[in-house]
């Protein structure tokens, strides 16, 4: 049977039987968003990743280059892939690379090897953090690649404080995620780690061992 | 076409499950791992009011998702093609396997890496794809573990449930060329790392399965703590998810309280540690991503579920495995014992859809209805009613059983049928109960001494010297 013919099958079946359709149910009402203050609702954040393992630190703006210095160099990490958004800002690439090396990303993708076996750590901004369950959010895009956020056994984010919402459904509708989301929208609350062998917890099974979140104070 | 693709004879279950519970190792290290489930989920929900509702929103959120179900798939499939994901239909397993591949032959794949994805167990995809000698291997920890020692998973969410520490440790050191035997957990997890990591950079294709579709944004959702289904997702060229047609909501806003429900009845976990949701494939001007996504569509006895009013609730479900945890059958027989790639009560309800009512009816009769997992369900479905239906459509007469399900009739025997309808006569009608009562108490010394089933475990039942009527009337 063609293609064509399997499907037309399937939802002929479907439609046979269907019966008239129930009222949508409102799933946004369930959410009411909390009264709670912005400072309040990031350190809630901090507090669920850090109970998940991931290592938080705080940064100004202006300190955020050799905060990442001394988190690089406590990690003993020499080769930083670097996603390309934050490349733009000059200021913060010249801070790291008196220390460390950096891989140019655009490079190391078409480069799969280093990724895999060379790399120490990937260094990546995020899209804003949910405080409920303690959540980075990371949007892919042509400056986001997907894979410094999994590859490499360490994974740094950079979290600015002013991003963070209540949940996750609070996000998907104050940025009108309906109207369109990007090719990859992923949701980071701990580091890799498995369960599967007699039910003991362990850390950086396929993805990163390590996740440390940098969370920026804007102001 | 349709054909079951294991014939599971019930006598076998049977042995089966004797066979694990007289085996006091399994017996132990299945109610450690239930019991731990059950108290991480416990953990999730301390207050019960609001999971209460959060239920009645997720069953109404995939029921109104069934009642729209073709509708919503129809706009699913046009807007992933849209986005440039390519979506195929497949009404059997082997249709599936079929359309996987040409997908691989067309690109001269020769080597699969694996997410886990129940629904590549219920086609036998890695059967498939030896006998087209590609190499399929599987990536899940659990899965790959399964995989490693020739078995299949036990379990829908902790595939290798049933292994101990100990046993994975021989079983890597036995079958893993160069490593040495290590029952450090963390040592185990970084040999299968290292082993995996190499194939992932290498495969051709990367498969997984699917939690939720959203149709109103053509997106993929998958739950996850490895990194395996991400790795799996991100790295390869081509991306070929599978799943069935019923795992599709309408609306992007009804995905976070499944999402909740999900991963707090399954593992306990307010969420996993990646939620990865897909949208397109790689787009000009990115760096990485496969270049090509595919969505297999497998109905597989789901439009035979669809079309049943009260059998449709079986569609409803989400995957969690709590009925599972919670199942004091399961417990105890664990999931192999079932024959069926679903094991424990969601494996009882939605097998005879898949694989026919002949071959699996045995299944709805191994629980004693106590509805520990209607209780846990998150989306509420009434799995005790389901089972007293399959059960009622197993016994029916064939003749006039009628077509919800396949394999209707296959439990029936007119030698039963004749003592059942004699019994509801006797009690029908006082007369021929009085008569049957004396005749019973005088003919005791005629009862026979093995009684089916009930001798097995019991002392063989006797009717009393004397009817209680009748000490009631001459005490
Ligand atoms: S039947 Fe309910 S409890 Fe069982 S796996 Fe499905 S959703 Fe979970």
């Amino acid at each position: 049977m063609s293609q064509q013919a399997i499907r037309q099958r399937i939802l002929e079946k479907l439609r046979a039987a269907q019966a008239a359709p129930l009222a949508c149910p409102d799933a946004e009402v369930f959410y009411k968003e909390s009264m709670e203050d912005q400072p309040t609702r990031v350190e809630r954040l901090m507090l669920h990743m850090k109970n998940a393992m991931a290592e938080v630190h705080r940064s100004s703006a202006a300190d955020l280059g050799s905060c990442l210095n001394r988190i690089c160099s406590d990690k003993q990490v020499q080769l930083l892939a670097v996603a390309p958004e934050l490349l733009s800002d000059s200021a913060l690439c010249e801070h790291l690379s008196q220390q460390l090396q950096m891989l140019p990303v655009t490079q190391c993708h078409v480069d799969q090897e280093a990724l895999f076996n060379t790399v120490d750590a990937g260094l990546t901004l995020t899209h804003g953090g949910i405080a409920e369950t303690g959540t980075l959010v990371l949007w892919s895009g042509d400056e986001s690649p997907r894979m410094l956020s999994l590859v490499p056994p360490v994974h740094i984010a950079i979290l600015h404080a002013s991003c963070v919402v209540e949940s996750l459904m609070d996000m998907m509708i104050r940025e009108k995620w309906s109207t369109g989301l990007p090719t990859n929208v992923v949701l980071i609350s701990s580091p890799s780690k498995t369960a599967d062998i007699q039910q003991t917890l362990a850390y950086g099974a396929h993805g990163p061992k390590q996740l440390v979140v940098v969370l920026v104070e804007d102001r | 076409m349709n054909q079951p693709l294991h014939f599971v004879p019930s006598d076998e279950f049977r042995q089966r499950a004797q066979a694990v519970v007289e085996n006091p190792a399994l017996q132990k290290s299945f109610r450690g791992a239930m019991d731990f489930l059950q108290n991480k989920r416990l953990a999730q929900f301390p207050d019960d009011v609001a999971l209460q509702r959060l239920r009645d929103l997720g069953e109404a959120i995939r029921q109104y998702s069934l009642s729209k179900l073709p509708d919503l798939l129809e706009t699913l499939e046009a807007k992933l093609t849209a986005n440039g994901i390519q979506v195929h239909w497949a009404e059997t397993p082997e249709d599936a396997n079929r359309i996987f591949i040409e997908i691989a032959q067309a690109q001269g794949a020769r080597a699969v890496i694996k997410g886990k994805s129940m629904v590549s167990e219920e086609v036998e995809l890695n059967h498939a794809l030896q006998a087209a000698g590609i190499e399929a291997l599987e990536s899940d920890m659990g899965e790959y573990i399964v995989q490693l020692a020739d078995e299949k998973p036990s379990h829908i969410i902790m595939p290798a449930i049933h292994k101990t520490k100990v046993e994975i440790a021989e079983l890597f050191a036995e079958r893993i060329p160069g490593v040495d035997y290590t029952d450090s957990v963390d040592e185990l997890i970084q040999i299968g790392r290292k082993v995996l990591r190499d194939k992932f950079a290498t495969a051709d294709i990367g498969v997984s399965g699917v939690n939720l579709m959203v149709a109103e944004t053509g997106t993929l959702c998958l739950v996850e703590n490895e990194g395996n289904g991400r790795m799996s997702t991100t790295v390869p060229r081509i991306h070929v998810a599978i799943t069935g047609i019923e795992k599709v909501v309408e609306k992007l806003t009804h995905v976070p309280p499944l999402l909740s429900l999900l991963t707090r009845s399954a593992t306990g976990q307010a969420i996993t540690t990646y939620v990865n949701m897909i949208s397109s494939p790689r787009k000009p001007g990115e760096l990485d991503g496969p270049d090509e996504v595919h969505l297999i569509l497998l109905d597989n006895g789901r439009t035979q579920a669809y079309a049943d009013p009260q059998l449709r609730s079986t569609l409803q479900c989400i995957r969690c495995g709590a009925c599972m945890n919670h199942c004091p059958v399961y417990t105890r027989i664990g999931g192999h014992a079932y024959g069926t790639t679903y094991p424990g009560p969601i494996g009882k309800i939605i097998s005879p859809h898949l694989l026919g009512l002949d071959s699996t009816y045995a299944l709805a009769t191994a629980s004693t209805l106590c509805g520990a997992c209607a209780e846990v369900c998150p989306v509420r479905i009434p799995i005790p009613d389901l089972l007293i239906r399959l059960r009622t459509e197993a016994y029916k007469n064939p003749a006039t059983a009628g077509e919800a399900v396949r394999g209707a009739g296959s439990a029936y025997s007119s030698v039963a049928m004749a003592l059942w309808h004699g019994w509801a006569a006797t009690y029908r009608y006082p007369t021929l109960y009085r008569l049957f009562t004396w005749c019973a108490s005088r003919l005791r010394f005629l009862t026979p001494r093995k009684q089916g089933g009930w001798t097995r475990n019991h002392v063989a039942m006797q009717p009393a010297k004397r009817r209680f009527r009748d000490r009631l009337n001459r005490p």
